[in-house]
């Protein structure tokens, strides 16, 4: 370990003041910080395994469907489920993945790239080197919302995109079929399915909200992620409950799989509309929790 | 022994008109659970000083350096950093370079990154070699390409302190910054720490072992539950003798003799012995006037203010 004088070769005489960076626009402090968030996460193994899981699981299903058949309504498939005509045509298979994915496999990964935000920074002690910086909290917070809402929308469309390709492999490129043995063409079809995926990744916003705002509030990931998907089950298990009747139209998980409306004849948006409302003040709520919470959050950890 | 402290030609507005890089004027901090880790403290640091805060866990010296740099806010209390007052985010902190508590890093990324990045999150220029300077420094040059993950937990410490210096900010805050490094690595540490102290680098560091702070600072204030207990220059307070700790087999006979001697300002009971107040008495008479008693004398230490401000907590058993 050298103990040499490490200033030696430059000539005694005043320091140079640490640089002031030009002053910024929040916007560039904004653009910086999800540079910043972007360079740790992405090459993070964590977040490659979460999103290879997305893409997987997809795969499997269309294997095991390829193999032992599409499930049918005898085997407690509803009647409505994109699961029971998976195997009709390539198309009709991202939506199946869906639909068995975002209830729960979606709400997991979304937890955890909205959970790990800031209990993950807290936990490992950078948050407090980081905010010993001249760094706005709320740009911070934003950066680290931006990020994770990026990493979830790229997960449901990694299940849509690995759904059609694998279906189409296994299945052909045919009409869809919906379970209602309605037919599309398979334009208006892959319309449908973006459209579905992107009302997907929206209905999950509530829940992501919701983890981001615990991810403020605890230094614990496995306690934040776990918070995302309780409340998602909790709201599940309650939409599940008849005697709730249209009290569960409120819960934030009631129209995730309200998307099959565009594949009704004639189409119901109806129900999408209200998905998409209802998401309003539960990603409201908690935003504004997290940014009222995290901004005045004394970090102590 | 403290630093030399050498006189630059530094000149800065800052330094032309006076104003301390740390000023802390009755800071305060209770928590929501009613415990007051910080209360009503008074602190001015000048330029140049290196300036330890010494005292037990829990006194509240954590505390207030976090408040200081910006992590937790003050219940009450002003908080100036040159001049400008501090608040978490303030552009101020762009002078100061910290490093509170164990440091935390992407433990995915290497040393490298994590300093640039942390580098440029604050808006510095990832290529104004800075960040090489800063991994020299800490002797970190040759690990700088692997991960974080790989390191010991001294080259993690080293890697804290390299961020910290990142730039050479004109004010550095250090939070027990030897703590859990092995003998070598204190000398290392010490040794970055006393260079930039010669040029001019002002320093507020804590510390809870009265020798590190005699070592390495010019300036010391001890603290106890949150306030200042004494404070002043290390010369000062470890210059002449001023009181003496002695243990004794009889202790009331001995408080009876001293009662009666001239020359002792006062006595007070600590832990297993008796300070005794020196005013005029000097150590030999004290001690010989007890043994003339017949008490037997199984201690006898001179002891400066400092550590008789410090160790006074440490017998309090906290």
């Amino acid at each position: 370990m050298s103990e040499s004088g490490w200033y030696s070769h430059k000539p005694p005489g005043p320091l140079l003041m640490r640089p002031v960076p030009s002053s910024q626009s929040r916007l560039a402090e904004l653009r910086r910080l999800v540079a910043l968030e972007l360079r740790t996460q992405l090459p993070r193994p964590r977040t490659w395994l979460t999103l290879g899981f997305a893409a997987l699981v997809p795969l499997l299903i269309t294997a095991a469907f390829a193999v032992g058949g599409a499930p049918t309504a005898a085997q407690g498939a509803s009647e409505t489920d994109f699961l029971l005509v998976a195997t009709r045509s390539g198309l009709d298979m991202p939506l199946a993945a869906l639909s068995a994915m975002a209830p729960f496999l979606l709400v997991v990964l979304v937890s955890i790239f909205a959970g790990e935000t800031l209990s993950g920074e807290a936990s490992s002690g950078r948050l407090r080197a980081l905010l010993a910086r001249p760094v706005s909290r709320s740009s911070l917070l934003a950066s680290k919302a931006l990020v994770a809402t990026g990493l979830s929308v790229v997960a449901c469309i990694e299940v849509t995109v690995a759904g059609l390709a694998s279906g189409v492999a296994a299945f052909g490129w045919h009409r869809v079929v919906t379970p209602e043995l309605v037919s599309y063409s398979q334009g208006a079809s892959l319309e449908r399915i973006v459209l579905s995926t992107g009302y997907v990744a929206v209905a999950l916003g509530g829940v992501g909200a919701f983890a981001l705002f615990v991810s403020t509030v605890t230094d614990s990931v496995i306690g934040a992620v776990g918070a995302g998907i309780g409340f998602a089950l909790l709201s599940e298990i309650l939409d599940s409950i008849p005697a709730l009747g249209s009290l569960r139209d409120g819960l934030p998980t009631h129209y995730l799989l309200a998307w099959g409306g565009l594949f009704l004849q004639p189409a119901q948006l109806h129900p999408m509309l209200a998905g998409l409302l209802v998401q309003v003040p539960y990603i409201g709520l908690f935003s504004a929790g997290a940014w009222w919470w995290f901004t005045r959050k004394d970090v102590l950890s | 022994m403290p630093p030399q402290r050498v006189a630059f030609d530094l000149v800065t507005t800052d330094q032309a008109q006076g104003v301390p890089p740390v000023e802390l004027l009755g800071l305060t901090k209770r928590f929501r659970n009613g415990v007051t880790a910080v209360d009503r403290l008074d602190l001015r640091v000048e330029t140049g000083q290196v300036f330890g805060l010494l005292g037990l866990n829990g006194a509240g010296k954590t505390t207030t350096l976090r408040m200081l740099i910006g992590l937790a806010r003050p219940t009450a209390g002003v908080i100036r950093i040159f001049g400008e007052a501090a608040r978490p985010g303030a552009r101020v902190l762009h002078r100061v370079g910290s490093m509170v508590d164990t440091p935390g890093f992407a433990n995915h990324l290497s040393g490298r990154a994590n300093l640039e990045q942390h580098w440029v999150a604050g808006g510095g220029d990832p290529a104004s070699g800075d960040v090489l300077e800063a991994l020299r420094i800490a002797d970190l040059h040759e690990a700088a390409e692997r991960p974080v993950k790989e390191y010991s937990f001294g080259m993690r410490q080293r890697l804290g302190l390299a961020r910290a210096i990142m730039g050479r900010p004109p004010l550095l805050v250090l939070d027990e910054p030897t703590t859990g490094l092995d003998p070598q690595q204190v000398r290392h540490v010490r040794s970055i720490i006393r260079q930039l102290a010669e040029r001019s680098t002002t320093i507020l560091l804590s510390s809870h072992l009265l020798a590190e702070v005699e070592q390495m600072c010019s300036h010391v204030a001890v603290i106890d539950a949150g306030h200042v207990v004494a404070a002043g220059t290390v010369a000062d307070l470890t210059g002449s003798a001023s009181t003496l700790y002695v243990e004794v087999d009889d202790v009331p006979a001995a408080l009876l003799v001293l009662g009666s001697m001239p020359g002792v300002a006062g006595f007070h009971l600590e832990g297993r012995g008796i300070v005794v107040e020196l005013a005029g008495a000097e150590r030999r008479s004290v001690a010989g006037a007890l043994v003339r008693a017949g008490i037997g004398l199984e201690t006898i230490m001179s002891r400066h203010r400092l550590e008789d401000a410090f160790l006074g907590l440490l017998a309090e058993g906290r």
